[in-house]
């Protein structure tokens, strides 16, 4: 990102900071629905004294980054499997159509049964929801691995295995990673529609109990977190990116 | 049919079947009602048939005019801002914001303001399919073909023809990958609000067969949804596909 | 084994399609290479010639005929080949540097530092000393071309093949890299067996050409080119016997008639 960039993210957000007070402080709305902004880090401080926004902030990452590796690992492995095997490839499309519309809140009343309300229902939901990214998006790159860079592998006298791990994989990966940008922004919708509904822990609970008991501030300082979590989950993925396809960041920087 | 032809069009097939059987045999070894087999569930979807149709018209009912109203104001409006060069660089950093809140965020706030009747469902559902279709929509007006803005000054085009007719086609396959995202996250922002807000719909009838118990009846209505969720996904493909054959015969991928 | 050829096609045939849509390719392709030639194959676009390597490294074997190298029958690529491919742009990994792509061919025990210093030996070789560390997309094709040569050597087989390695750079480069392989295949006594739609470059770099006609293909002619292993881009294409050679060529591809099928 350059400093123009960043610079105009600061104008763009001191902008609606001062829209919000603004309308705050003119009463068009009243002020108990549209509290200040005073009244929001107020509710967001005590909620850090006190120890609960912390406390479900771990819960809620731990449960979302959990939940994206496994998922991603999964889905890797599905896509491998499916460019080995067409067969493979086929009926599992057939899966995917089905499953992958099925959005995690339905899931999640009958995933408490089978799991609990412990980090496996959270691991379960977000494994459901969130393989398609990298899944498609490996299956898509698997097979777009140029021929010539596989022939080369071969010539090299290396197995499959090796050609898989050598070639095909690092050749693949910055299109998985497109596909995991986005599961990771799906994961954390997982997470926090599941802790609304499973109502134990997290930030989603919190921004569940919080409102129903009409603690307006509040319910605006988590809603804001959810927004921080999403930056943060997605300046992870990027981290993986640039470690990984380092590469690849570089030759999309460097005019052709 | 050819063998080869039969093997062809099995293979669509033979995965979800075998995992099918698997699913079958696993039940009748558990033997609980808490896991119950392929053939439970179909039963189950079978009783509950209509209450399950009318429940997910319900949701769907919702899921519809709050897509409807989304579209209707956001298309305009994201297009409005990829356009005034001053009002997109303002809101353009909101705008990415506001596609990090999960959408089932909003459910509690808007909650609060309109309480849980069916407009404020309304509401939870076109808030969140608004923010996918503004944001392809702004993007894609954002970005202006040089070569056919030529073109359209060549043939001597008005401001607004331009508008309606080069730049709107050219930006729709991206508004129509927006408001693909924004089925889904309606869908989800509707089930999500039914089940906390608990009054009708297809989420609410899940929430039901948890309560009771009723697995089989729970896995009936999720099927429900995938099999609406698919049929919904197919329909958008093709009309995108029939409204945009030319975009699919320039270059074979979208 | 120092006797007979290093590598021997016979009559290899190969055909793509099925049922009315059904195009013979190879007509039956016979000719040897020798330890120590430089043997080029000459044919015009879409003959085959790809084709032909891909059977010859053992990727894609024919539908009837066989190869020997070094006397074995190849039904897999053997050891001890290795192959340029055509394009230069796909073949090299992108996610590796050009000495990375280079010691990535280097499947022999010898340690990473060895490796990298005989990497580095090579790209000095083809006039990439300051470019070790650049990625594939960062250098232009030409370079790109030279790491992908520069790789084919590292991995030290007894015979490279190459596959229209010059047919996408401009006519300088063009003239600069023949050179540059020539003198690569004499530094470090490589077999080379080059692939060219070109009759000029053929003529000016081969010992020994291989012309094959248009589909189906055939061997139309075979032709030894008496010229030294010291090759001039001035002097030689102005010698009788590169004239002489190219005449030959061109004549032959014209008095070539496919037989008509009774
Ligand atoms: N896998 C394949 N399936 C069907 N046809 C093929 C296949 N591979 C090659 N062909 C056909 O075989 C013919 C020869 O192809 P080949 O690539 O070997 O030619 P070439 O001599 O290398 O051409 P060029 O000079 O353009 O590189 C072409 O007509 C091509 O369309
Ligand atoms: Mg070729």
């Amino acid at each position: 990102m350059t400093a123009a960039l960043r610079l105009r993210g600061l104008v763009s957000l001191l902008f609606v900071l001062l829209v919000w007070e603004t309308v705050s402080r003119l009463g068009i709305v009243p002020s108990r629905y549209f509290p200040g902004l005073a009244e929001i880090a107020a509710g967001a401080a005590e909620m850090i004294r006190n120890g609960e926004l912390l406390a479900a902030e771990a819960m809620t990452l731990g449960r979302a980054v959990a939940g994206l590796v496994l998922a991603t690992l999964i889905g890797i492995a599905l896509a491998v499997l499916s460019d080995v095997s067409p067969f493979f490839e086929r009926g599992f499309r057939t899966l995917t159509g089905l499953l992958q519309p099925i959005p995690p809140a339905a899931i999640v009343p009958l995933a408490i049964f089978g799991f609990g309300l412990g980090l496996k229902l959270y691991i379960f939901i977000i494994v459901m929801v969130t393989i398609w990214g990298p899944y498609l998006n490996g299956v898509a790159a698997l097979r777009a691995v140029p021929v010539e860079q596989i022939l080369n592998g071969r010539m090299m006298r290396m197995t499959p295995a090796q050609i898989l791990w050598h070639i095909k994989l690092p050749a693949a990966l910055p299109e998985i990673f497109a596909g995991i940008r986005y599961a990771a922004a799906v994961s954390l919708i997982a997470v926090v529609v599941s802790e609304m509904i499973a109502g134990r822990d997290g930030i989603g609970y919190l921004l569940v109990r919080k409102s129903f008991s009409i603690r307006i501030p509040e319910t605006y300082a988590l809603m804001f977190v959810t927004m921080v979590n999403g930056v943060l989950l997605a300046m992870l993925v990027n981290l993986g990116r640039r470690l990984l396809t380092g590469w690849h960041v570089k030759q999309m920087g460097y005019p052709a | 049919m050819t063998p080869a032809r039969a093997a062809a069009l099995a293979a669509p097939l033979a995965l979800p079947l075998a995992l099918l059987a698997l699913w079958a045999l696993a039940a009748a070894q558990i033997a609980s009602p808490l896991f119950p087999g392929p053939g439970k569930v179909l039963m189950a979807a079978v009783q509950n048939f209509w209450i399950i149709l009318d429940q997910m018209g319900a949701t769907l009912r919702r899921v519809l005019i709050g897509f409807v109203l989304a579209a209707a104001t956001m298309v305009p409006l994201g297009i409005l801002l990829g356009r005034v060069r001053l009002l997109g660089w303002l809101f353009e950093p909101v705008i990415d914001m506001l596609a990090t809140l999960p959408p089932p965020a909003i459910v509690p706030l808007v909650m609060l303001f309109a309480g849980t009747g069916d407009a404020a469902k309304v509401t939870m559902i076109a808030f969140a399919a608004a923010i996918p279709i503004l944001i392809n929509t702004f993007e894609a007006s954002k970005v202006r073909n040089a070569m056919t803005s030529l073109v359209a000054r060549s043939l001597h085009l008005t401001r607004w023809e331009t508008m309606l007719r080069v730049d709107l086609p050219a930006a729709t396959p991206m508004i129509l990958t927006g408001v693909r995202m924004a089925v889904a996250a309606a869908l989800l922002v509707s089930v999500t609000s039914e089940i906390l807000l608990a009054t009708d719909g297809i989420g609410v009838f899940l929430q039901r067969q948890q309560e009771n118990f009723q697995i089989a009846g729970g896995l009936a209505g999720i099927l429900a949804i995938a099999l609406t969720g698919l049929a919904v996904n197919t329909a958008i493909l093709r009309i995108e596909k029939g409204v945009l054959f030319w975009h699919y015969r320039n270059d074979g991928q979208s | 084994m120092q006797d007979g050829p290093i590598l021997e096609a016979r009559d290899l045939r190969k055909a793509f399609g099925a049922g009315a849509g059904r195009t013979t390719i190879l007509d039956g392709i016979s000719f040897s290479v020798r330890e120590g030639d430089f043997v080029a194959v000459v044919g015009p676009s879409g003959c085959g010639k790809t084709t032909l390597l891909m059977a010859l490294a053992g990727l894609q074997p024919a539908d009837a005929g066989e190869v020997r190298f070094r006397g074995r029958q190849v039904l897999s690529p053997p050891q001890g080949l290795a192959l340029v491919f055509q394009d230069y742009s796909r073949s090299l990994f992108p996610w590796k540097t050009a000495l990375r792509n280079v010691t990535f061919a280097m499947r022999g025990p010898q340690g990473r530092a060895a490796k990298a210093a005989r990497a580095e030996e090579l790209l000095h070789a083809v006039g990439l000393g300051d470019a070790l560390h650049k990625y594939p997309w960062q250098l232009s094709g030409g370079m790109q071309q030279r790491v992908a040569i520069a790789r084919g050597l590292a991995s030290e087989s007894d015979l490279l093949l190459l596959d229209e390695p010059l047919a996408a750079v401009d006519a300088q480069t063009r003239a600069d890299m023949q050179d540059l392989i020539l003198d690569l295949a004499q530094r470090f006594r490589q077999t080379c067996l080059l692939v060219t739609h070109d009759v000029d470059e053929a003529v000016y770099m081969a010992d020994k050409v291989v012309v094959l006609s248009k589909r189906p293909t055939r061997v139309a002619t075979e032709i030894t080119v008496g010229l030294g292993k010291a090759r001039d881009q001035i002097a030689t294409r102005e010698h009788p016997d590169y004239l002489h050679a190219r005449h030959e060529v061109l004549a032959r591809i014209r008095a070539f008639r496919q037989p008509v099928a009774p």
